[in-house]
């Protein structure tokens, strides 16, 4: 039944993101498209500037006329919504979705052969999935745009990286997914808080706010004493140490996901038999 | 003797602090369609979501083939509920598909087949049925299940008089010999042809029960008219 409710969830998110997803790939390709035909006035100049928090890689195009620099600006503003709508909208299909099933499809769902946790789990992991797709696709756009602004220049990103950056980008991507997942547990939690109050919609975003917010603020306090202890240490090796803060923001990630779930299904069961 | 396919002993269920239920105990046996009676928040509808396993009971028991509620009980059971609780954005046809998928016991050509006989058409989404329509959906889908006990939570309630008949019908038609069938409505007049035995509920307790021919002999009146003398009564 688990893998049954996973298809479910999955297609009937399709419906809706797959079409997201084409249209943020295809404006990626105007996009691009645009740019190879500015290239045309001339090559790009290439910006790398290092600060003391962020780096800032850009490229102008100041050869061409002002008009077509600022419709490729004005594509490239909308490819970045698309992008962004794409990867807010799995997470909210994924939450609509879930107070649905608390509310008039109840009926529907519950009569399902299926435990709370099967519920649960189902729809989490599709949440998961699909915002992940919308960081994938977020990634491929983004790719195309690089590409078609820069290919064949002679500029690497990665030699921008500093040596050793594998390790500590495979679990700053792990933390994402586990943080992707902390929402859609959090916002399972709240959606069975509220569904035991009258005022269901107010009570579901109270929960969630309130919830959410005590784990920024139990995670800010756990930051500001992590940094206090480790204050004036000599960091030998900073890719290591980096490794070791994504590594922890993971697995606190993953276990507050974990909370979230099991005090969802305890609530859930307690409602209906699951 | 036969096992009950539906058992409830003791059955009590609150919202908050009203009761909605009082002690309800009552059996139903393989092949009975039992007639479940009673005006508006009488504890219909909680006694079949209790048996459908879609709330729980606050005291009491229920069980379904001898199955608490659970995933092995709701295999068994066939609920069509008292609302439209079928996904908005799906058309008919899908929904068979889905049924299909999640129940191994449904009959999907069935289901077409009393889509069909009940004019709904398989390419119209839910949010665009009437509310005839939809119920007529939900009913084909609960009936195209082979399951051993079927709750049907008003099952006339949106549909016009002219097409009870034939959803009476299609109920009959589709009802398994060996499985049990429970029934709640207001539309007594309506029903009645089709019930082996009655219960009648008020505020959560059972106010008379029995088969629906020694009921109408013992009062000397149809169970509509018993039902009006009852309610009528019970409320003055």
């Amino acid at each position: 039944m688990f893998t049954k409710l996973i298809r479910l969830e999955m297609r009937a998110a399709a419906r809706i993101l797959v079409p997201v997803y084409l249209a943020a790939l295809a404006l990626s390709g105007a996009c691009a498209l645009a740019f190879f035909a500015l290239r045309g006035f001339g090559a790009p100049v290439q910006e790398v500037n290092w600060a003391a928090n962020h780096v800032y890689i850009g490229v102008r195009f100041e050869h061409a006329p002002i008009l077509l620099q600022i419709a490729a600006a004005l594509a490239l503003m909308l490819l970045q919504l698309v992008l962004v709508g794409g990867v807010a909208a799995a997470q909210a299909l994924a939450a609509v979705r879930f107070y649905r099933l608390l509310g008039d499809e109840s009926a529907f769902y519950f009569a399902l052969p299926a435990t709370a946790a099967q519920h649960l789990g189902a729809r989490l992991v599709c949440a998961v999935a699909w915002s992940a797709a919308s960081l994938a696709v977020a990634a491929a756009a983004m790719g195309l745009l690089v590409t078609a602004a820069v290919g064949g220049t002679g500029f690497s990103l990665a030699a921008l990286l500093p040596a050793g950056w594998g390790g500590p980008a495979a679990l700053f991507l792990l933390a994402a997914l586990c943080a992707l997942a902390y929402v859609a547990a959090l916002v399972q939690l709240s959606c069975v808080i509220g569904a035991r109050f009258e005022r269901r919609l107010i009570a579901s975003v109270a929960a969630f706010a309130g919830i959410g917010i005590a784990t920024e603020l139990a995670g800010g306090v756990l930051a500001v004493a992590c940094a206090f202890a480790f204050a004036g240490r000599a960091v030998a090796a900073p890719m290591a140490a980096v490794q070791w803060v994504f590594g922890a923001l993971a697995l606190g990630l993953a276990a507050c996901a974990a909370c979230a779930f099991f005090a969802a299904r305890r609530l859930l069961r307690r409602r209906a038999a699951l | 003797m036969e096992q009950a396919v539906l058992a409830c002993e003791g059955l009590c269920c609150r919202y908050g602090a009203r009761p909605a239920l009082r002690g309800v105990s009552l059996s139903v046996a393989p092949g009975r369609i039992l007639g479940l009676l009673g005006p508006s928040g009488a504890g219909k509808t909680t006694l079949l979501k209790l048996a459908a396993g879609l709330a729980l009971p606050s005291a009491g028991t229920v069980r379904v083939c001898g199955l608490a509620p659970g995933t092995a009980s709701k295999r068994a059971v066939s609920y069509l509920p008292d609302a439209v609780a079928l996904p908005a954005e799906r058309r008919a046809g899908e929904l068979v598909t889905l049924y299909a998928q999640m129940f191994d016991d449904f009959d999907a050509a069935k289901a077409r087949a009393l889509l069909a006989q009940m004019g709904v058409a398989e390419d119209m989404r839910v949010r665009a049925m009437s509310r005839g329509a939809k119920e007529k959906t939900q009913l084909a889908l609960a009936m195209s299940r082979r399951a051993r006990l079927y709750l049907l939570d008003e099952p006339l309630g949106g549909v016009d008089p002219a097409a009870r008949d034939a959803i009476l019908a299609a109920i009959l038609r589709n009802f398994p010999e060996d499985a049990a069938l429970v029934v709640s409505t207001h539309l007594i007049g309506d029903v009645e042809p089709i019930l082996d035995d009655a219960v009648f509920l008020n505020e959560g307790s059972v106010l008379l029960a029995g088969e629906a021919d020694v009921l109408r002999e013992a009062h000397g009146k149809s169970l509509d008219a018993l039902f009006r003398e009852v309610f009528a009564c019970s409320r003055n």
